[in-house]
């Protein structure tokens, strides 16, 4: 919070100097080019918001102090000075001795040291006390467990900031300076950039403070360029039959919309299965990112959308690469069915960024944003946890009205509602020439049909979230098919009275998809049946004075009033805009709770990180020490002779509980969805693995998984700690049959690998001494076969 | 978790069942059936195959005239004569009642039942249905399904029963609830205006008055999905569905004139009316201010099925507290309950350190056994720790199989089974060793050895297929491996006693043919490679008998053992 005080007043003093400087450059008129003004500005600025993190090197180290040691360290200090001064007394009544004078004069100084670092900690925890306190947002519920978790936020802060710096520094190679418009550009990043981060540290400690700001500001995402994409995704509609997209570019604006449109055949939003619904081919890897790693689970899509999306994609390729090049911020929008191709162009994009730089560096790294209104659903939750993980997911932006049907029309089978959803879409396709009447007969049945499979999908959910443990839902599986769609990224709800809610969390939002669309009486039946049709063609009209509306989220789910009669205002308002019943609200609660509780169970494994540190510690020091007895620790611990055997063998028990527990949570999904995606774990696992595996029980799979995926290498191509397993397995084989040339190949190729292991070190020497096991099989292999081999130079050495 | 206790989700799964349509499936079928029900008939059942899925649905209906003469009983038949039904039982408790009525009408159907299950088998998806006393019939069929359903990833059948009477006692209940897949394979759709569900619980029923009545033993069991004009809710902590449908008999008493005509309830309109319900919003407006969710869940509970229509919260509404309450003890002792892979790891470490002392105690020229027994060092005191966090273990393993129906008991014990023989192989020797320290005590094997030892012994047995594998293969390993038999240092013990006994010329005959009893045993195993090298150490206690034995007999004895012995062959034993 400190920083970002600093950092906003830095803002203002660069601005002031700025102003300053632009005025005297006026004033000496040529004396200074644009291109030098700007060198100038990224030369202090940068330096200086670098300069923070240095500045706070003791924040980072006050960390990883932990609280409750270091309250109780004075206090377990005295006790145990009080404990020596009693043996001491005990002892003295017996025997008089230099001993005890010594020991006496060292009592008395400890006393005395103790008292002055008492006094020290009580003066400097008040004082982080009170910081906290004033950091704290003012009448913020959610209080800190500890004022030493101040250090934690600021640490967090200055790795964003660090983040960005580097980025920076990345793409900014000095040489190209020279290039006003790049600088510019740049800099103009770099300010976003920064304001990105500083508006997410803000959400992040505000507490109730909402309907006063405007959407731009919530979701970062200029007004303009919504009200222009929506109007493009209308647009698009009108295109004729062959063109694909519309591309909407602007040389001035530094944004390039590409607007999709929809199709009004009921085959292109449903295709064989019941929901129209398959699983992402894993070859080739279009979408190598849509899957849950640890799990070994793909994301399931809807086929219809995924086959429309793969025919418009070559025609844009270039279009798109070339807009990159042009370091444009890019922007996919589509409404109704042409939402879902607006999002796998997005998701393609992403899959494909770090390739677009790679081929050339120059290219803007700015992520697409992707947004949709109206749009049906696209994907399953494995798609959703998918992009959570890469935190892809605040890219989409989903607008929808609070009646709209078609947002909700995919959580039922097709076979339910096919002959209504064929009129329905004839209504709406806007290239119809010919007047109809309105549908409302239809309206109605679709309206029944698609609320009472929403009701399915929306209770089940809502069982798991409040944790029932009862298996009847489970077992209602077998008889009843539930649509596997689920939503993902940021919803936008329109209540038509002139508010916005912006809701994040994905399990929230399927409950509010079904419970706003709710009815308050029968009377209200035919109504909103119709407007559920008509409300899909509003966006524009509504969308109109998107800067005049009010926004609220409703991210912080904990203590929603449960009743419509309390808190008129806030969230009670919101809440009621969105017509959400005790029900739908209690629903929301458990939501809410579940996320917290995913972040609880991240906390704990998080503290665990230290014994899984010590554990992997001791592991590699007892190789070490196997190593410097010339044997391998695998052998060693075979062999498993010595104490350290022992105790390694205790520490690998140890590490395996904590693993297991972790594979167990991936497995239900009871860790954040960004887990898998974190870089410290993925190394603590391959380490992990490297070092334990004996035999190959799932865990060591979820580490290799982990490790395959951040490196985007193949499935099954990181197998260097089953090595051992490898070597018994054909020890086995050469000693019990003998012949050589049955085995030849799988010799070959392991002996292959090998060479590639050590050269990349991912094997150790180790496996080379004399009395290796592997060495020791190796030798039994024929001659011929062994001078000829290419691993011989290392076995030889 | 722990937002288990957090919520309450009733609501949100009577809705699930009810949008998911099968209500209104089940119930067409048992109303088609009724059509088609014969003046004369008792009761009627048929199968329909559902169009384009894997899915069939047997439906009960029983004639409205024998319906009200059966109602009239409530006698309940004991266990004991319900040989069909005995697999439920478990160790512990093991009688039950089942209510006569539900019983009579089972054994009209029973054999056509059987064929038709033995022809079906666990393949395909099933609903189980029926109206009141078919109800009843549909949950004992169901019973009889479940006992066929072992392995995991056999389709679960699905009872659903339509104003059905309660049919079994506590026991009944506590042999089917022990098990949670068991609990939720039954759905007993009940409606507030219907009596028959609540008949045998009611205190308004004019047989309550009389002394020998069984009104009250009756208890229910599996998820009762309650329903009124006002909405539905589900609950499935027994003791909340007997204070609900005794305060349901209540609510309705006081708005009834007492004595009027029984009449069979029709559920097609309550599932109709439930099913239009779903895109109605509800109440949003709770009169007090309640914050705690779960209280909130359980106000909307009530409200939805007609009882607390004055939104009281819990102070001034008992049955809120006291669904509270049940809510909150049901969902902890779920959470209580006892999960073997929980602690397995912590326990391998326990292993893994007591091999380790093995190892160490080896080195040392005396096993671990008499290691332990003589508590020579620091070490051996260790060991005491982690035997018991270990015995702790199994004990509570073993008694949670006792506790399961012997169906579901018998696939959990073989998962385990590879574990606790390890365990039993490597402890009970030093169980074995506390017990003979103290002086003057025998016969360990009839007085000393703990129950949980006996059980994983006889699971080993009656699994059938032996653990360690051939004689060739076992003598491989025999220097790593435990040894078998784990009373086997009992025995030691005793044979030591027994030469005890002969130096002082006690007991001559019995006591030496105990001893040739013990020599033989010996060879047995030791031909088998059945124990562990580690008796012929220096320092073990069997080395001891057999210094003492070798004495006894004198040079001239002569059998297989005592020349393995005096050959010194045991030293090639390994």
């Amino acid at each position: 919070m400190i920083i970002l005080r600093r950092l906003e007043f830095q803002e203002q003093e660069c601005n002031v100097t700025n102003n300053q400087r632009s005025k005297t450059g006026d004033s000496n008129s040529e004396s200074s080019t644009p291109k030098e003004r700007d060198n100038e500005y990224l030369k202090q600025g940068l330096p200086a918001v670098e300069g923070l993190s240095n500045e706070f090197t003791n924040v980072k180290k006050a960390v990883r102090i932990e609280h409750d040691t270091f309250i109780n360290t004075c206090s377990s200090l005295a006790s145990r000075i009080v404990e020596i001064r009693q043996l001491v007394t005990r002892c003295a009544s017996s025997e008089i001795g230099s001993f005890l004078k010594e020991m006496k004069g060292f009592l008395e100084d400890c006393e005395e040291e103790l008292k002055l670092v008492r006094e020290k900690q009580n003066r400097t925890m008040e004082l982080v006390k009170r910081t906290a306190e004033y950091y704290q947002a003012r009448g913020s519920k959610e209080k800190w467990e500890h004022p030493l978790q101040l250090f934690v936020i600021v640490k967090e802060f200055l790795g964003m900031v660090d983040r960005v710096c580097a980025d920076i520094i990345v793409s900014f190679p000095s040489q190209e300076m020279s290039e006003p418009f790049s600088v510019l550009d740049k800099r103009n990043r770099f300010t976003r950039l920064i304001l990105f981060y500083l508006r997410k540290g803000r959400e992040e400690t505000r507490s109730e403070t909402m309907a006063s700001e405007r959407l731009g500001e919530v979701i970062s995402m200029k007004e303009e360029v919504i009200k222009k994409a929506c109007s493009i995704a209308m647009k698009a509609h009108e295109l004729p039959e062959k063109q694909l997209y519309l591309v909407e570019k602007n040389g001035g604006s530094s944004d390039v919309i590409f607007g999709f449109p929809g199709s009004w055949s009921i085959s292109d939003w449903f295709s064989g299965s019941p929901f129209g619904e398959k699983k992402i081919d894993p070859h080739p890897p279009q979408f190598a990112s849509l899957r849950s790693i640890g799990n070994d689970q793909v994301a399931t899509v809807n086929e219809a959308f995924l086959t429309r999306f793969q025919a418009i994609l070559p025609q844009l390729q270039n279009e798109v690469g070339k807009a990159v090049a042009e370091r444009k911020q890019i922007v996919f929008t589509g409404h109704s069915s042409a939402g879902p191709i607006a999002v796998l162009m997005t998701v393609w994009f992403l899959e494909n960024l770090e390739k677009f730089i790679k081929s050339d560096p120059s290219t803007s790294r700015m992520p697409p944003i992707c947004v949709t209104f109206g749009s049906p659903l696209v994907g399953d939750f494995i798609f959703n946890h998918a992009l959570r993980r890469e935190s892809w997911s605040h890219y989409f932006i989903h607008f929808v009205m609070r009646y709209d049907i078609v947002p909700r029309v995919l959580l039922a089978p097709l076979s339910s509602l096919e002959p209504e959803l064929k009129i329905i879409l004839h209504f709406l396709n806007p290239k119809h020439t010919t007047p109809m009447p309105e549908p409302t007969e239809e309206a109605s049945a679709l309206y029944v049909t698609v609320m009472r499979n929403a009701s399915s999908v929306a209770c089940h959910a809502a069982c798991h979230l409040m944790g029932n443990t009862n298996k009847l839902s489970d077992t209602l599986l077998s008889f009843v098919e539930l649509s596997p769609y689920r939503p993902f990224g940021t919803y936008v709800f329109c209540t038509g009275d002139r508010e916005l809610v912006v809701v994040k969390n994905p399990d929230t939002v399927l409950q509010i998809l079904f419970y706003s669309s709710q009815l308050s009486s029968e009377v209200e039946g035919p109504e909103i049946a119709l407007r559920s049709v008509k409300d899909h063609l509003n966006y524009q009209s509504d969308l109109q004075n998107l800067e005049t509306k009010g926004v609220a989220h409703l991210d912080n789910l904990q203590g929603l009033p449960l009743s419509s009669n309390v808190g008129a205002a806030g969230l009670g308002l919101v809440l009621n805009n969105l017509g959400l019943s005790t029900r739908a609200r209690l629903c929301l609660c458990a939501a809410g709770e579940l996320e917290e509780q995913k972040w609880r169970n991240l906390e704990k494994i998080n503290k665990k990180k230290i014994d899984i540190e010590r554990g992997l510690l001791a592991l590699e020091g007892y190789k070490t020490r196997c190593e410097a007895g010339r044997l391998s620790y695998y052998d060693a611990f075979k062999l498993s002779k010595d104490t350290d055997d022992f105790n390694a063998n205790v520490k690998r028990l140890e590490l395996a509980g904590i693993f297991d527990e972790i594979k167990e949570m991936l497995k239900r999904y009871e860790l954040p969805d960004e887990f898998e995606g974190h870089r410290e774990w993925i190394d603590i696992g391959t380490r992990y693995r490297r070092i334990a595996e004996p035999g190959r029980p799932k865990r060591y799979r979820y580490t290799q998984r982990w490790l395959e995926y951040a490196l985007k290498i193949s499935a099954g191509s990181s197998g260097e700690s089953c090595f051992w397993a490898e070597v018994e397995e054909l020890c086995l084989r050469t000693i019990n049959m003998g012949l050589f040339e049955d085995v030849k190949a799988h010799i070959l190729s392991l002996e292959k690998q090998v060479d590639k292991w050590v050269q990349d070190r991912e094997l150790g020497d180790d496996i080379f001494f004399e009395d290796s096991t592997f060495v020791k099989w190796w030798k039994t292999l024929p001659q011929l076969h062994r001078s000829g081999s290419c691993i011989a130079k290392f076995i030889n050495n | 978790m722990s937002q288990f206790s957090l919520f309450s989700s009733g609501i949100e799964l009577a809705n699930l069942v009810v949008s998911s349509g099968l209500l209104k499936l089940s119930w067409d079928k048992i109303s088609e059936l009724y059509t088609e029900l014969n003046q004369s008939e008792e009761i009627r059942w048929k199968v329909y195959q559902q169009p384009q899925s894997n899915c069939i649905i047997v439906a009960f209906v029983v004639s409205p005239n024998r319906t009200k003469q059966l109602l009239e009983e409530e006698e309940l038949v004991p266990s004991s004569s319900l040989p069909f039904f005995h697999f439920l039982r478990t160790k512990i408790d093991s009688s039950f009642s089942i209510s006569k009525a539900a019983v009579t009408l089972f054994d009209c159907v029973l054999d056509q039942l059987s064929s038709f299950k033995d022809r079906v088998g666990n393949s395909i998806s099933m609903i189980i249905t029926g109206h009141c006393l078919g109800g009843s019939v549909a949950s004992l069929f169901t019973l009889c399904l479940l006992k066929s359903i072992n392995q995991p990833g056999t389709k679960r059948p699905l009872c659903i029963t339509f104003g059905a009477p309660l049919i079994g006692d506590k026991g009944l209940q506590q042999a089917i609830s022990q098990n949670l897949m068991w609990n939720s394979d039954f759905l007993h759709v009940a409606a507030s205006q219907d009596l028959v569900p609540r008949f045998f619980i009611s205190p308004y029923n004019p047989n309550a008055m009389e002394i020998d009545s069984q009104i009250g033993i009756y208890k229910p069991f599996g998820i009762f999905l309650l329903c009124s004009k006002y909405g539905c809710s589900s609950l499935e902590d027994p003791e909340a569905v007997s204070e609900v449908l005794v305060a349901m008999d209540l609510e309705i008493a006081r708005n009834k004139p007492p004595n009027e005509q029984w009449h069979m309830f029709d559920y097609g309109a309550v599932v109709k009316r439930l099913m239009s319900t779903i895109s109605f919003k509800g109440i949003s407006q709770l009169s007090e201010m309640i914050e705690c969710p779960r209280q909130a869940g359980i106000v909307l509970q009530l409200q939805a099925i007609g009882l607390n229509r004055r939104q009281q919260s819990g102070d001034s509404n008992p049955l809120i507290a006291k669904l509270e309450k049940c809510e909150e003890a049901f969902v902890s002792k779920r959470k209580m309950g006892f999960d073997p892979s929980k602690k397995l790891n912590k326990r391998k470490e326990d292993m893994a350190k007591l091999e380790w002392y093995k190892k160490v105690s080896k080195s040392e020229d005396k096993g671990y056994y008499d290691s332990y027994k003589n508590r020579g060092s620091k070490k051996d005191l260790h060991v005491v720790t982690f035997k018991k966090s270990l015995t702790n273990y199994w004990k509570e393993m073993v008694a949670e199989v006792e506790r399961m129906p012997q169906k579901e008991e018998a696939s959990f014990r073989t998962r385990w089974l590879y574990g606790g023989t390890n365990y039993r192989r490597m402890v009970e020797p030093l169980d074995i060793a506390d017990y003979y320290k103290e002086n003057g005590k025998k016969d360990y094997k009839a007085n000393g050895r703990s129950e949980h030892y006996i059980k994983l012994e006889k699971w080993l047995e009656e699994a059938g297929k032996p653990l360690s594998s051939q004689v060739i293969t076992r003598k491989q390993n025999v220097s790593a491996s435990l040894t078998e038999d784990s009373c086997f240092w009992a025995h030691v013990e005793e044979a030591l006693i027994q030469c005890e006994l002969l130096r002082n010329g006690q007991e001559e005959e019995s006591t030496r043919k105990k001893l040739i009893e013990f020599e033989e045993y010996v060879m047995e195993q030791i031909k088998e490679y059945a124990v562990s090298p580690e008796i012929f150490l220096g320092g073990s206690s069997f080395m001891q008998w057999w210094k003492d034995y070798e004495q006894i007999v004198g040079t001239s004895y002569k059998s297989q053992l005592t020349d393995f012995m005096k050959s010194r062959l045991y030293q090639q034993y390994h």
